[in-house]
């Protein structure tokens, strides 16, 4: 009977272990799929909440002139700075709970309430040793911190920047330890030589949202970012590649160790076509006038020499709250970069409607007019400057040129026709962007019978329109670096070339990443016989008793140039006024051309504002190619310009201009 | 029946079965040790010194339960059986509370967990009571007054309030109810009623705590950071130990203190071995628990009479219920219980009741018939 009950259980016992060793399986297909199949993404998941990466900021790279002077170079500044995540998790340890404010955040275009941790608080609490120290000279915007905190936590926040030696030797002599406080320099952008062609260069800020810089596949933060100029064209060069750090946290998110890390490099130097010494000969040459823009180029080429328009700013300063409404409140337009803006370019452009007329023999050279100081154009009688004094006389191409006579071009603008000066405009580069890497460039205008029909189309192209133009106004628009690429045309026998604002860019090994190749915009195509006439009329302009330009004149050289004038209106200080604006374009020395010039002031005080600067320049650059004195480089501070002499007009005064003498 | 003498007696002891129990304690000292030498509690970083002392405690009783004829259990069973009542009942009016259970019984300096011992106490009494039914053990009165025994201690551990624990009983009980001989209708029965007491339960008797660990056992995501916490961690753990497991002491999970470190080296030390140890590592110590039940069953089979199959089959269930439960709630197969690891998790008074299980296991082996 028990070996009956044992042989029956027996069968119930083996029932059992099938049961046992079902579960027995079951656990083993579960290991299976979470350590075989799922390993690795829990392998991610256990990195994930372990690891938190700590950016290092990277130096950023030079911006030097053609001879590798550097304008925009890099100093230290002793910060304070917070590591959020190590301020947070000593805080969490010592107080055991971290405070929470609810905060609106925007998601997905909706406003929410979220939970954030109160971090203006922690760091208060934190800093409280420090603060003892310094006292009122700790100020920080809270909500700066609070953003931080929300878009880029692992970069650490500039508590303040640049400790004066004695702050600093203060903190030192207490030396108040607080984990996540870190005092170490860090190289920040500083522009050697102030304002000094601030608007190539741009400045450089925090940028407004977090940006990611992706560099051999992975992510990073970038702290500062280009924010105009080159600095902003440039930035993926300027930007060096940030280090990192990988520290390994434990569950309250206290540093355990570093895991590894890498340094930041050094960005690439951006090598620009500016001769810092003829920059800053201008820059000098310049300050005094109202507001202006004047460009310096290389005739043979295109490269950019110099770039200067005022008012300026200073680069270094403008970031702050100070600087930036300096900036800001300025009605002369600081920030703007008047050898980019387009402007009714005046008798400058009488060269040009001379060119036109050769090339298609419209007139010949020898061809003469007379002015008596004005003449009918249609149901209008049109002015010469010279109408007062009774007009310019009988003059040929030259003679025009050289005396810039109105009645001339109109005459001589009216034969040759709207078509063919807007070819040779059109040749030249005017009415098209010069593809430098500068925002804000105004393409100009050079009005031709298309764009007559696509902008008014229910007016009609007159002979009124082409006196006009002929002059260089009605609806002429161009930029004072277009007219030094025509100057440098007329210069080198015909050849447009596109402006080159970058030389080269060269990465912290030595390596050139970019080389912007000198470009041919356009050919004017006609024989050096009849673009000499023009080069003659503009060396009388300077060189001969009558001529409009003799006070550009410079000695043992031969500078030629034409000058023009055009006045507007405007608005300043919420008044209707009259303002003026003078240019000058040049080239020079005149046998073997090397520098085309064009000068632009705006400001309406009398006498020629323009050629006696363009003189100045010419002076200066050969003294500075013959002598073998080096120039001496100085920190230029922001010019603010001016608005002397403009004149407070009412509307219908400024019916029908009279030209200005010129 | 003739006597056997000391030198058959241990002739008879399964050794190998021996050898691989050891084998567990011994790894499981070393896993002890990886997971507490890193924290900054002392007293933790010297648990593994603890857990080899009540080992080698609970070898030594092994041996000496082994030694005895189990049949002298079963005639002294009323003491068993009396003295576990007692004893619970005493935890219960002057018990010493840890963690919000009333567990403990303080013995001077020594710190006790009777229910652990309990659970052998009721393995030995239900040997005896299904064994003496005879040829009543299939109606239902037998059923009945089985689970009204269980019920009892249940209910006192309970009252502590130890779920696990008392959850264990269950399979334990039943089982032997089956190997027994009482009918399949009656066990089938309690299952159904069992079911339906424990959503009952779960809506009128469980704590909140208790409720949010089964809510988390059944969707894991559902609080990550609060209820979820365990497992979730304790899945990254052993998910990211891989294959082959990031090498002794080097769960990083464990050492920055993710898996929490007052349970990492007691109810989740299989958190600790997957991490360290890998799919490989796990499986091994899956074999070598796999190897004892399967000697136990067999020893169950083999035994002289229907009482070593039924102690036998006890002790089988109460290492399996825990193993089962134990690794299936750090992997997310069972809901979160805190109930050891047998011969693994720290627990003196779990080894010890562990090892006389085992000594029972022997004894029944050692008695066995022989053809």
């Amino acid at each position: 009977m028990i070996l009956d009950a044992v042989g029956r259980h027996s069968a119930r016992v083996k029932i059992l272990g099938l049961m046992i060793l079902l579960c027995l399986g079951i656990l083993v297909m579960k290991l299976y799929q979470l350590q075989v199949g799922e390993g690795q993404a829990s392998v991610e998941r256990a990195r994930q909440q372990s690891v938190r990466t700590i950016l290092l900021s990277p130096a950023r790279g030079l911006v030097a002139d053609r001879w590798g002077v550097p304008l925009a170079e890099l100093r230290p500044s002793v910060d304070i700075d917070l590591y959020l995540l190590e301020i947070k998790s000593y805080y969490r340890k010592k107080y055991r709970h971290l405070p929470y404010i609810k905060v609106q955040v925007r998601r997905g275009g909706v406003n929410k309430a979220e939970d954030e941790v109160d971090i203006v608080k922690v760091v208060e609490d934190s800093i409280a040793p420090l603060r003892a120290i310094l006292g009122d000279k700790l100020n920080y915007d809270p909500e700066a911190l609070r953003l931080h905190q929300r878009i880029r936590e692992n970069v650490p926040f500039q508590l303040k920047s640049d400790l004066s030696f004695e702050e600093l030797s203060k903190i030192v002599e207490r030396n108040p330890v607080v984990p996540g406080v870190n005092i170490a320099p860090r190289p920040v952008r500083r522009y050697a030589y102030g304002a000094t062609g601030c608007h190539l260069l741009g400045y450089v800020g925090k940028p407004q949202e977090a940006k990611l810089l992706v560099r051999e596949g992975r992510k990073m933060e970038v702290e500062t970012i280009g924010k105009a100029g080159v600095e902003f064209a440039l930035d993926d060069y300027l930007q060096g590649d940030p280090g990192y750090r990988n520290i390994e946290v434990d569950s309250l998110g206290s540093v355990q160790r570093i895991l590894d890390q890498q340094q930041p490099t050094l960005g690439s130097t951006v090598y620009l076509t500016i001769d810092l010494r003829v920059q800053q000969i201008v820059e000098k040459a310049m300050a005094g006038v109202g507001r202006g823009a004047c460009v310096v180029m290389d005739v043979h080429n295109g490269d950019i020499l110099a770039m200067v328009s005022v008012p300026n700013y200073d680069p270094n300063t403008i970031v702050t709250k100070a600087g930036w409404q300096d900036v800001a409140l300025n009605e002369a337009k600081p920030l703007m970069n008047r050898a980019l803006s387009a402007y009714a370019p005046g008798s400058i452009f009488k060269p040009i409607v001379a060119l036109a007329a050769l090339k298609y023999d419209t007139v010949t050279p020898s061809f003469t007019t007379t002015c008596y100081g004005g003449m009918q154009v249609g149901d209008r009688y049109r002015k010469c400057w010279s109408f007062d004094k009774g007009g310019c006389g009988t003059l040929s191409m030259l003679g025009a040129i050289r005396r810039s006579c109105n009645v001339y071009f109109y005459t001589v603008g009216i034969r040759t026709g709207i078509e063919k000066v807007h070819d040779i405009a059109d040749r030249l580069g005017l009415g098209k962007k010069s593809g430098l890497p500068l925002r804000g460039e105004d393409p100009g205008t050079i009005p031709s019978l298309d764009w007559m029909k696509r902008t008014y189309p229910k007016d009609r192209w007159s002979n009124g329109h082409m006196a006009n133009m002929a002059i260089g106004q009605g609806f002429v628009r161009v930029s004072p670096l277009q007219m030094a690429c025509v100057a440098s045309a007329i210069a080198n026998g015909g050849t447009a070339y596109y402006p080159r604002l970058i030389a080269k860019v060269m990465n912290a090994s030595g390596e050139v990443v970019r080389e912007d190749p000198i470009r041919v915009k356009g050919q004017l195509d006609m024989p050096a016989e009849k673009i000499e006439i023009v080069r003659q009329g503009m060396r009388a302009v300077v060189n001969e008793g009558g001529g409009t330009g003799s006070r550009a004149a410079v000695e043992n050289y031969v500078i030629a140039g034409k000058t023009g004038t055009a006045q507007f209106p405007t608005r300043i200080h919420g008044r209707q006024v009259k303002d003026q604006r003078t240019w000058f374009m040049a080239f020079g020395p005149y046998d073997e051309p090397r520098y085309a010039i064009c000068l632009m002031v705006e400001e309406a005080l009398r006498g020629a504002t323009c050629a006696p600067i363009v003189g100045e320049i010419y002076r200066e650059i050969f003294a500075l190619e013959s002598s073998m004195q080096g120039y001496q480089l100085t920190y230029l501070k922001p010019y603010h310009g001016h608005f002397e002499g403009v004149q407070e007009v009412t509307p219908e005064q400024d019916q029908n201009p009279v030209p200005p003498p010129e | 029946m003739k006597r056997l003498t000391l030198r058959q007696k241990l002739e008879n002891l399964d050794w190998v079965l021996l050898f691989v129990v050891v084998l567990c304690a011994l790894a499981g000292i070393a896993c002890i040790y990886s997971a507490t030498w890193i924290s900054e509690r002392p007293e933790l970083r010297v648990a593994y010194q603890r857990q080899a002392f009540w080992a080698a405690i609970g070898l030594v009783a092994c041996f000496i339960v082994s030694l005895i004829d189990y049949q002298l259990f079963l005639r002294w069973v009323w003491i068993f059986f009396g003295g576990a009542i007692v004893v619970l009942l005493l935890v219960l009016l002057v018990g010493r509370e840890v963690h919000g259970a009333k567990s403990w019984l303080a013995i001077g300096s020594l710190s006790v967990q009777p229910a652990e011992f309990t659970k052998v106490c009721f393995i030995i009494f239900l040997a005896w009571f299904l064994t003496k039914q005879g040829k009543n053990v299939r109606s239902l009165s037998t059923f009945l007054m089985s689970c009204g025994v269980m019920g009892v201690f249940m209910i006192l551990i309970l009252k502590q309030p130890d779920l696990g624990s008392a959850a264990v009983f269950i399979p334990i009980a039943f089982a032997m109810m089956f190997v027994g001989g009482v009918a399949k209708r009656w066990l089938a029965l309690g299952g159904v009623l069992g079911v339906v007491g424990g959503v009952l339960a779960f809506f009128f008797k469980l704590k909140p705590y208790q409720k949010a660990r089964l809510a988390t056992f059944l969707n894991p995501s559902l609080d990550v950071s609060g209820a979820g916490y365990h497992l979730n961690q304790s899945k990254i753990a052993i998910g990211s130990g891989g294959l082959s497991g990031k090498g002794f002491m080097e769960g990083t999970q464990n050492m920055l203190g993710f898996l929490p470190r007052d349970v990492s080296f007691s109810d989740f030390i299989f958190s600790v071995i997957g991490e360290e140890f890998g799919f490989i590592g796990g499986v091994a110590l899956l074999l070598a628990f796999a190897f004892i039940l399967f000697s136990a069953l067999r020893i169950s089979m083999r035994s002289r009479d229907l009482e070593g199959s039924l102690v036998a089959t006890g002790v089988v269930m109460l290492f399996f219920a825990h193993i089962f439960e134990n690794i299936g709630m750090t992997i997310g197969v069972t809901p979160i219980t805190g109930i050891p690891l047998p011969f693994i998790s720290y627990g003196g008074s779990f080894v010890l009741s562990c090892f006389i299980a085992i000594g029972l296991l022997q004894s029944v082996h050692i008695h066995r018939r022989v053809y």
